[in-house]
């Protein structure tokens, strides 16, 4: 109980100076806008849908390219941890892409592909797809050997030591990379809405500074980041459902 | 195998890609147009160098991007050790730190156009708070490993609390340091060319986004290959460095396993 209000404390004196200055007058309005009109513009957005229909464009982005992130980067990490033709290709691809900036790519998809949804969950799927690769490809070959091993040696086929043996071993790992991949997939959601977008939460951030809505821009960040806390969470708890056996495993990129 | 050949290997795949761009748009199958094949991209991207122009957007960004890592440095690091060092502080401000950390950084640079306006600050201080968070965290584990018999018998010999910090604290830490230095170089590429795409005059991400607009696709593919290109080299770079200043690191747990074993 003390530690939940020890945790919750410094956010509360946060806020409370935050209020104190935006109504204190000292400094122009536009500046600052006092956490409790923020609360109030929050829960007006929230009534009248826009908040909801912003908030829906960019999940469906973030979580669209996501899940096809998931899907390729966990096929190809562990065809990789199988095949050195595969890790041979695919190597220098990720070590030359993995520094570079993924939204430097959308405006190259927003002439090929318009400015609605695909440009931008190519661009998530883009960069979501790496720690997810990176981190599967690091768990299939973690796999301890003597378990693989253990298992052909009893008389499992190559199949099944890969859907019994090597899989479950590379989880914990995929989920580390899931979890960054989940920070990266909101990131550049929301920056690609910012570039270039009619709607989403970026849109609306950028949009409200324009109008110098300042309220506005802080529901803009306080969404975006509540729905950040909240996907973490949702990993973390999938996770503790799923891997309830295995311990954390440390990301390595 | 000869050193050549192993660079060949290395290369073969960015040929290959390399080699798909180059035909792929000469099939007709998209116009030259729209996706203009790779050689008249980099002849395009050489010209550009030439005159200046790619070097002087280069410099903006990069101005941009190494202030905010400085900055963020400066202010990291030291609060990573603190942190490391006194579980109160620890406490306070732990939860600030959880809190900040889903939201991205990105997302503060209207926020801060309207603090700071449209010119450089905004995209500095923008790239500062996104890149000191992953800073803070390393040099705090970083601090939290340094192993206590040798911090005690710094202290019995006299030494102050400050140099203890400094010359032992500080000298453990440092691979995790850097490995979060190493992050903020990708962190503060990545924020630097969002903000660029916003709202800006000059800088990489602003070349491509208004060849965009512009239409002359060969620009924005020629930018963003630079993009691509600098990023690599920046990381690459300090990756060498901390192999480099990290020697002595493997050299001494090198001694330990031999002296020990």
């Amino acid at each position: 109980m003390l530690g939940w209000l020890a945790g919750v404390l410094p956010l509360l004196l946060v806020i409370a100076v935050w209020e104190g200055i935006a109504r204190s007058g000292l400094l122009p309005k536009v500046f600052l806008a006092p956490a409790s009109a923020v609360a109030a513009r929050l829960i007006e957005q929230l009534a009248g849908g826009a908040l909801l229909f912003h908030a829906g464009n960019t999940l469906f982005r973030a979580a669209v390219g996501l899940a096809l992130a998931l899907v390729i980067g966990v096929a190809l990490g562990l065809r990789m941890a199988q095949s050195r033709g595969t890790r041979n290709f695919l190597g220098p691809l990720i070590s030359l892409g993995f520094p570079a900036p993924k939204i430097a790519l959308f405006p190259i998809l927003i002439v090929l592909f318009g400015v609605d949804h695909l440009p931008k969950v190519i661009t998530v799927l883009s960069g979501a797809i790496f720690p997810i690769l990176i981190m599967t490809f690091a768990g299939a070959t973690a796999v301890d050997r003597a378990c693989v091993w253990s298992a052909l040696s009893m008389g499992s086929s190559t199949r099944d030591v890969f859907w019994k043996v090597t899989l479950p071993a590379s989880l914990p790992y995929v989920f580390s990379g899931a979890r960054i991949a989940v920070f990266v997939a909101l990131l550049l959601a929301v920056v690609a809405e910012m570039v270039a977008s009619g709607e989403g939460l970026g849109h609306y951030l950028v949009y409200s500074e324009r109008m110098l809505e300042t309220a506005d821009v802080f529901v803009a960040l306080t969404t975006i980041s509540l729905i950040g806390i909240a996907l973490d969470k949702l990993v973390t708890v999938t996770r503790g459902l799923v891997l309830c056996w295995a311990e954390e495993v440390e990301v390595t990129l | 195998m000869s050193p050549l050949l192993t660079a060949l290997s290395r290369a073969y795949p960015l040929l290959v890609i390399a080699a798909l761009w180059e035909l792929f748009p000469r099939t007709g199958l998209v116009s030259t147009e729209l996706v203009p094949p790779l050689s008249s991209v980099a002849e395009r991207l050489w010209e550009l160098t030439r005159t200046g122009e790619v070097p002087m957007h280069a410099a903006h960004s990069l101005y941009r991007a190494v202030a905010g890592l400085v900055i963020a440095v400066a202010v990291g690091v030291p609060l990573g050790i603190r942190i490391g060092w006194s579980p109160r502080l620890y406490t306070f401000v732990n939860p600030l730190l959880v809190a900040g950390y889903p939201l991205p950084k990105p997302a503060l640079i209207p926020l801060f156009m309207l603090w700071l306006g449209t010119g450089d600050a905004s995209k500095i201080a923008a790239i500062a708070m996104a890149c000191v968070l992953p800073l803070v965290v390393t040099t705090y584990h970083g601090a939290r490993g340094v192993d206590r018999h040798v911090i005690w018998s710094a202290r019995s010999t006299g030494a102050s609390e400050r140099r203890v910090l400094r010359d032992i604290v500080l000298s453990a830490a440092l691979p995790q340091i850097l490995t979060g230095v190493k992050i903020g170089i990708a962190v503060s590429f990545l924020t630097v060319v969002s903000a660029e795409m916003v709202a800006a005059k000059n800088g990489l991400g602003y070349l491509v986004f208004v060849s965009m607009e512009t239409g002359d696709y060969s620009v924005m593919l020629a930018g963003a290959l630079a993009v691509v290109l600098v990023a690599f080299a920046c990381d690459a770079a300090f990756t060498a460095y901390m192999a480099r200043a990290l020697k002595w690191q493997q050299q001494s747990a090198d001694a330990e396993r031999h002296a020990g074993a």
